[in-house]
């Protein structure tokens, strides 16, 4: 077994803790440094990535809210102005239609009057009418001048 | 470990195509002397620079753009970071932060090492219990002295188990010295048997495919197809299990129990 051949130990033993030595000022002095630190720096960058999202999701819960609150505002508001505009056009429709009525009442009323007035004035002249056709016919019926002033005093008794 | 020893008897009997354990063999490139030392550059050597290289450039070079969105290597990089910075976490705890960087480059080399054994004409360096038992002493060492950093003579507390009978306690704080220190021996053992066997079973099998032929060989091409799938999950395992024990080795230095 060459394995036990002691001649090849201590050149063996020697290049083994030179070479291990080496190796290991080679890595504690350079390359791990480097990788602790990349992984360092990767870990900063992933945790302020992380908080840099935390903060705009925040912030866009936030502008929800607000949303939401204006959007309701919004609606009260909307549903504020739809009432007060009815009741706006309502009452106008009201104020007019009163209006309109008053004038045709006094429309109607100034027809009425006139009626009355004519019928007033229908009735004045309905002797005289009377008279005019009583003698037109009498004239007609009885040949020879009826005497206008005896008919009329004729007319005057039988009322 | 009795198969191989078999083999290697069939072998040496001149009736098996390969040597099961030649691939282990240290082959040296380099006569290097420091000191009365040997320090010859081999092959084992040789593959663990191209760990520590390939390491280093994959660890430094896929994350040198420092996107904010990784590339496919640097996620790579940045799971392997990720996964043994959990495990620290999980066993050892908050206190383990300092010590992360040490794990980390213990479980990259070895997982490396192990990877680069399931090359073809690649060598594994775990597959030597020189290495891997040198690794677990420094683990062993380092651990208990971090323990007596931390508690001070305290630490010796660990060895003293709690609500037991006092006539029972010489015999437990035995038991408990014992078990602390084989830690670095079966901590070594396995990793060196885990890649040691797989690597030797693969080789076994190729040598069947040699000797079945064209007719006979596919069958056992077949297992070692399937064989090396498990060999680079059993790498993987073996790393994150040598990486894992030390953490919790570390987790009873720092906190005993």
């Amino acid at each position: 077994m060459p394995q036990l051949d002691f001649s090849t130990f201590v050149p063996q033993l020697f290049w083994l803790f030179l070479s291990l030595s080496f190796l290991y000022l080679i890595l504690s002095r350079i390359a791990l440094p480097r990788i602790s630190d990349v992984i360092e720096e990767r870990k900063d960058i992933i945790a302020q990535d992380i908080d840099k999202a935390k903060a705009l999701s925040s912030d866009a819960d936030q502008a929800i809210e607000e949303l939401d609150i204006k959007i309701t505002e919004a609606k009260s508001k909307s549903l504020e102005l739809i009432n007060s505009s009815r009741k706006k056009i309502l009452d106008m429709n009201d104020r007019e239609k009163k209006k309109f009525n008053e004038e045709i009442s006094k429309e109607v009323k100034k027809a009425e009057d006139e009626i009355l007035k004519n019928k007033d004035l229908a009735m004045s002249r309905i002797s005289e009418i009377s008279e005019d056709i009583t003698s037109e016919m009498l004239s007609n019926i009885l040949p020879g001048e009826a005497d206008k002033k005896s008919l009329e005093k004729l007319y005057k008794d039988i009322n | 470990m009795a198969s191989t020893e078999n083999l290697n008897d069939h072998h040496s009997s001149g009736s098996f195509p390969v040597d099961p354990m030649h691939q282990f063999e240290i082959k040296k490139y380099i006569d290097l002397n420091l000191g009365g030392i040997d320090i010859s550059f081999t092959n084992s050597s040789l593959f663990m620079l191209i760990a520590v290289t390939t390491i280093s450039f994959f660890m430094i070079f896929s994350i040198r753009k420092n996107s904010i969105i990784p590339s496919r290597l640097q996620s790579v990089v940045e799971i392997s970071y990720e996964f043994v910075s959990n495990m620290v976490r999980q066993n050892v705890g908050s206190q383990g932060k300092t010590y992360f960087p040490f794990i980390f480059t213990i479980f990259m080399f070895v997982l490396f090492l192990n990877m680069l054994g399931m090359i073809p004409y690649g060598f594994t360096v775990t597959s030597h219990i020189a290495v891997t038992f040198g690794l677990a002493i420094l683990i062993f060492i380092g651990v208990t002295i971090i323990g007596f950093i931390k508690h001070g003579m305290g630490f010796l507390g660990f060895f003293v188990p709690k609500g037991v009978p006092i006539f029972m306690l010489p015999l437990l704080v035995v038991i408990e010295l014992i078990s602390y220190f084989t830690r670095p021996v079966s901590l070594s053992v396995r990793l060196f048997a885990n890649m040691m066997a797989g690597h030797t079973m693969l080789k076994v099998f190729s040598g069947f495919v040699i000797l079945m032929g064209f007719l006979g060989g596919w069958l056992p091409l077949a297992v070692m197809v399937a064989f090396t799938g498990l060999e680079i999950l059993i790498a993987f395992l073996q790393a994150y299990v040598f990486a894992i024990l030390t953490c919790i080795y570390l987790n009873d230095a720092l906190h005993m129990h």
